[in-house]
């Protein structure tokens, strides 16, 4: 054993922590070198002086009732967290505000389906009268008038689904994009436009031709 | 740390004995602990929900706790808050005591958390700083130090300084070295109990006790 290791071991030995084989290590070097046997005589000494200084403190006099009084408080805390909660507490909030808007988007979806129901009564004649005139603008009017039927088919389609698509639909592929689901979203995205456009002011197909010859 | 101070307002409320707020069962084995370790009896009744319990159990420790907190922060208003602090936590967290363990080493381990906490806190690293004793500057908060081996005034004299120059190089340590040497030397805690206290191994405690003893050394080599 060199003289540094002997250092590291000789507060364990004074406070009787070292194992019997270090110890006897230790004794062998000590035995053999006197600085060491000078060293740990310093560090019993010094360790003594430390274990001599008072290990307590008298107490002030409120100290005992102040830690008396805050341990009630934490009882009292104890006690409020033990009673049941209210039902709805135990709700979390992402959960309130997804129940919400559920709510808030079924009953914004059940009054555009009565709005749509409603103005499809006149869209057939108005569009059939049209499409005597401008024979450009019938593939157009079909598509009107399969999404008038459409609309006023739902409630059967959403039960039974149709075996073949009807001549309107086969017409104008973009019409099976026609899923519930995607119009509710179109009819939520312009619920403003929907609400206040009438048929009368559907943009005229011919103006679009007038603009493709103009360019 | 308490947003009381020592000498705030204190109302006389009592909880009940056998408080449900404090009340828990207690296992037939712990029951046995206790008859042959008063601390663990203490701790039980505690458990129980007897507030005589905690009284018994400040009494007994509170004076161990406040001396650990002031060599750790200095101040003893601080201290003082922190002992309030312990016996706070000690009260929280009196089901998570074991019987199988000693009582002194648990009050001892949430007590060194707090205070290793309270030093880390940025704050009081800025006092520490501000506070700084210049040398040859007494901290007007030490109180002097008893010397009762002293049998004249000289011995006496010199009795007093060595125990300034002493807790002054022990304030100087570094925190988990100044824990582990007044765990081990001042409160008598074996390694093993000085490791659990402070989060450790012995190998640990070993390292942190030759590193504190070497810098007394320095410290003190007029006098030792």
């Amino acid at each position: 054993m060199r003289c540094r290791q002997a250092q590291r071991l000789m507060t364990p030995t004074v406070d009787n922590e070292l194992e019997p084989r270090q110890q006897h290590a230790l004794d062998q070097h000590l035995t053999a070198c006197a600085a060491c046997r000078q060293e740990l005589a310093a560090t019993r000494t010094l360790l003594e002086v430390v274990a001599r200084l008072p290990a307590e403190m008298s107490l002030p006099p409120r100290l005992e009732e102040v830690t008396l009084h805050r341990m009630r408080d934490a009882a009292r805390a104890e006690r409020s967290e033990r009673r049941p909660a209210p039902w709805w507490r135990s709700l979390s909030l992402p959960a309130l505000t997804v129940a919400a808007v559920a709510v808030l988007a079924l009953a914004v979806g059940l009054r555009q389906f009565d709005v749509v129901s409603t103005r499809s009564v006149d869209i057939p004649g108005r569009l059939a009268a049209k499409s005597g005139h401008q024979a450009a603008s019938q593939h157009q009017v079909a598509s009107e008038a399969a999404r008038t039927r459409v609309a006023r088919q739902e409630p059967r389609r959403a039960s039974e689904p149709p075996k073949y698509p009807p001549a309107e639909l086969a017409s104008a592929p973009d019409l099976f994009m026609d899923l519930p689901i995607l119009r509710h979203m179109e009819k939520l995205e312009h619920f403003d436009a929907i609400r206040t456009t009438t048929v009368d002011e559907a943009p005229d197909p011919s103006a679009g031709q007038q603009e493709r010859s103009s360019g | 740390m308490a947003p009381a101070g020592v000498h705030g307002k204190v109302s006389h409320m009592r909880t009940e004995p056998g408080d449900p707020a404090l009340a828990a069962p207690v296992p037939a084995e712990a029951t046995a602990r206790a008859a042959a370790d008063p601390d663990v009896a203490l701790m039980l009744r505690l458990q129980a929900g007897d507030e005589s319990a905690f009284q018994d159990l400040f009494r007994k420790y509170a004076p161990r706790v406040l001396q650990l907190a002031r060599r750790f922060v200095g101040s003893q208003a601080q201290a003082e808050e922190l002992t309030q602090d312990v016996f706070v936590q000690i009260f929280r967290f009196r089901h998570r005591y074991k019987p199988q363990s000693r009582l002194v080493t648990w009050v001892f381990t949430i007590a060194t958390n707090l205070c290793l906490n309270e030093l880390r806190r940025p704050e009081r690293q800025l006092r520490v700083d501000l506070w700084d004793r210049r040398d040859g500057e007494d901290r007007p908060e030490d109180p002097p130090l008893p010397d009762p081996a002293a049998v004249t005034a000289e011995e006496g004299a010199a009795t007093r300084e060595l125990a300034q120059q002493l807790e002054a190089a022990v304030a100087a340590l570094p925190p988990k070295q100044r824990a582990a040497l007044l765990l081990s030397r001042v409160d008598g805690l074996a390694y093993r109990d000085v490791g659990e206290a402070i989060g450790c191994s012995e190998g640990a405690v070993k390292a942190l006790l030759f590193r504190a003893t070497q810098a007394l050394k320095r410290s003190l080599r007029d006098y030792v």
